[in-house]
């Protein structure tokens, strides 16, 4: 792709339209969202230099995976150097492999989750809202709500478990 | 070989950032050679970052080129070297015009979420979603109804309210109490109340609406803007100051007091609950419910049993009770509004109810000292309709039009902050209310009692008592 003004402008809208998506792959390799913000940056900019390497008529998607997916490799061996927990590269290459399932249709994700969101409970939209949009900790709400914080992380992982559920039962509703 | 329960959670820990490195070790060695782990892994892995995405950061997912001013993403950063050189940086923020400007994430709707003693309108209907358009009128009745402005506002709504969502997604606040949440970076919104514009910026603050020209808005952070359109000059209250008008008088300038608005939701907690599932004939003295202390027996003509989803007194009078299972200091010195729920079928006998006349059912709530609190009554005068009764006061609502003697499901809301009882006609305080009475009584409710005299009968199929704990004192005990 040359650097041309037409090229420029479709090489942007490429990389615009694959932002989520690329963030989502990143941060299910590295199990971590911070880190995963960072390494979309590091991404990003690779993917500017080594624009004119790219293929017209290929999967955009595809090679900023394959970018993305050296980039973490390239993190979590940095990381394991300062001995921090990081998932070993063969791990890696299964989940990059196998990501696409659970990748795919966020768009459509995004609403099955906030129609599955509007089926909850007070009480669990509350404990939701504290875990997601506030930066306190669960003791927090614990004390508040008179709860012991291991019973709110408990139910925070049924929660997360049933809303995966509901959102595979409306993408997929003959499934269920 | 790990359980998958156990594997499960050991996912979760690691999609919570929680885990600890033993812990992680036995998480890759699973995930390594267990495919359905890692499908695990990587949906749960997803739908976290749903959440996070749909509570918190939409824009800023979208279009992550800078952090914003005081993200989280900002807060990792700081501290850290200069990562990248200023070509990289040139080039990033090239993609971040780019990105912006192309990239337009949908106004999320404005989802709804009450308290279970709470019932809301939108438009003057009961919604079928919890959901409130641009353009419609929200009335929040009881209660205390969440409106997520967008993902970074939250508004807590203490019935009794009337609101209107206009079409730049400001709200007007036309009777009632709000107390708004907004985080920092939030998108700019308005409330128009009393003739004037409140404007956030980056705050906590609540708002009264007394009556059409009357207002009160306290601030507990941040601060805000108020625009009264009066020819002065728009005013700035910080945290920890209030101001009040009345009509076209001045504003005054007060202390800020927030004790009055709901600034979280209540917890709600199940206390009893039966739906008589046992074999059918199982004796109801000493059996017990799912939730709450065995049944015992105060009076009956002939032993009564229970069992295959019902309970049905026909065949003599009853007096059964139960006592709730209180947690320690859950009931104490805070607000509860109680929601005894229950469900009717016709009783077995019914040949005799024209001709016996003196016949009654009822419900009641008794307080820990053995007094009655309020009750469901049916009387045979009144053809087995329910009413509602107020002991202290011995006030009784008009009979509804919902039989003790047919297929029901009924719901008593005893609201001792409120100072009324109602009776709603479904399963929740969400359905209409159709009886209502006056109680200056503020006890806490204890146990019921189930009773039947001869000549009258219930068949419950369900029963259920909530109680949903406010964290404000009584007046009383402020």
């Amino acid at each position: 792709m040359g650097d041309d003004g037409d090229n420029i402008d479709e090489f942007v809208t490429e990389l615009t339209r694959v932002q989520v998506d690329l963030f989502y792959f990143i941060r299910a390799l590295t199990g971590d969202m911070h880190a995963a913000m960072d390494i979309r940056q590091s991404v990003n900019m690779v993917l500017w230099k080594k624009r004119e390497k790219f293929q017209r008529g290929t999967s955009f998607k595809n090679w900023s995976f394959q970018v993305a997916q050296l980039e973490v490799k390239n993190f979590l061996r940095a990381k394991r150097r300062s001995r921090q927990v990081a998932f070993d590269e063969k791990l890696l290459d299964l989940l990059a492999s196998e990501f696409h399932e659970a990748g795919e249709e966020l768009s459509e994700r995004r609403v099955a989750l906030s129609n599955c969101l509007t089926k909850l409970t007070a009480k669990d939209e509350e404990l939701l809202r504290h875990r997601y949009w506030s930066n306190a900790t669960l003791d927090v709400l614990a004390e508040r709500t008179q709860r012991s914080a291991g019973t709110l992380k408990a139910r925070l992982h049924q929660l997360r478990a049933s809303l995966r559920r509901c959102i595979e039962s409306q993408l997929e509703p003959e499934r269920t | 070989m790990i359980p998958r329960e156990e594997i499960q959670e050991l996912i979760h820990d690691m999609v919570d950032g929680s885990i600890s490195k033993e812990d992680f070790d036995r998480l890759q060695a699973v995930l390594l050679d267990d495919a359905e782990a890692r499908r695990d892994y990587l949906h749960l892995t997803t739908t976290d970052q749903l959440l996070v995405d749909n509570y918190k950061h939409p824009d800023l997912l979208a279009s992550h080129v800078e952090p914003a001013g005081d993200s989280w993403t900002a807060r990792r950063l700081r501290g850290r070297g200069m990562m990248w050189s200023l070509g990289a940086a040139a080039a990033i923020l090239l993609l971040g015009i780019g990105v912006l400007r192309m990239i337009s994430t949908p106004l999320p709707p404005v989802v709804l979420s009450r308290s279970a003693d709470c019932r809301f309108l939108i438009d003057g209907m009961a919604p079928e979603e919890k959901v409130w358009k641009q353009g419609q009128q929200l009335e929040v009745r009881n209660g205390v109804t969440l409106a997520r402005l967008n993902p970074q506002t939250e508004a807590f709504v203490s019935g009794p309210a009337r609101l209107e969502l206009n079409k730049d997604g400001d709200v007007l606040l036309k009777e009632g109490k709000v107390f708004f949440r907004v985080a920092p970076g939030a998108p700019d919104f308005k409330v128009r109340v009393a003739g004037a514009t409140v404007r956030h910026i980056g705050t906590e603050f609540g708002i009264r609406a007394i009556d059409r020209g009357s207002c009160e808005v306290h601030v507990a952070s941040g601060s805000v803007e108020i625009d009264r359109a009066d020819g002065h000059p728009p005013m700035e209250l910080v945290a920890g100051e209030g101001a009040v008008w009345m009509n076209d008088q001045l504003t005054e300038v007060v202390e800020a007091d927030l004790r009055d608005f709901h600034q979280s939701m209540p917890t709600e907690v199940m206390v009893f609950s039966d739906d008589f599932s046992e074999p059918k004939g199982t004796r109801i003295s000493g059996k017990k419910p799912d939730i709450g202390e065995p049944w015992r027996v105060l009076g009956e003509k002939n032993p009564t049993t229970a069992g295959a989803g019902e309970l049905d007194t026909s065949g003599g009078f009853r007096n059964l009770t139960t006592n709730f299972k209180i947690e320690e200091d859950l009931n104490h010195k805070r607000r509860v509004v109680v929601l005894m729920s229950f469900a009717t079928a016709p009783p077995r006998i019914l040949f005799d109810k024209v001709k016996r006349t003196g016949g009654t059912e009822s419900i009641t709530l008794w307080d820990h000292d053995g007094r009655p609190i309020c009750s469901v009554v049916a009387r045979a005068k009144d053809g087995h309709r329910w009413r509602l009764c107020d002991h202290a006061s011995n006030r009784e609502s008009e009979p509804t039009r919902f039989s003790a003697l047919e297929t029901n499901e009924l719901t008593l809301r005893y609201d001792t902050l409120a100072g009324k009882i109602t009776l709603h006609a479904g399963p929740s305080a969400q359905a209409e209310s159709v009886a209502e009475v006056s109680t200056g009584s503020d006890v806490e409710a204890a146990c019921l009692t189930v009773e039947n005299n001869d000549g009258g009968d219930l068949a419950l199929n369900r029963l259920d008592v909530q109680f949903v704990n406010y964290a404000e004192k009584l007046p009383s005990e402020r």
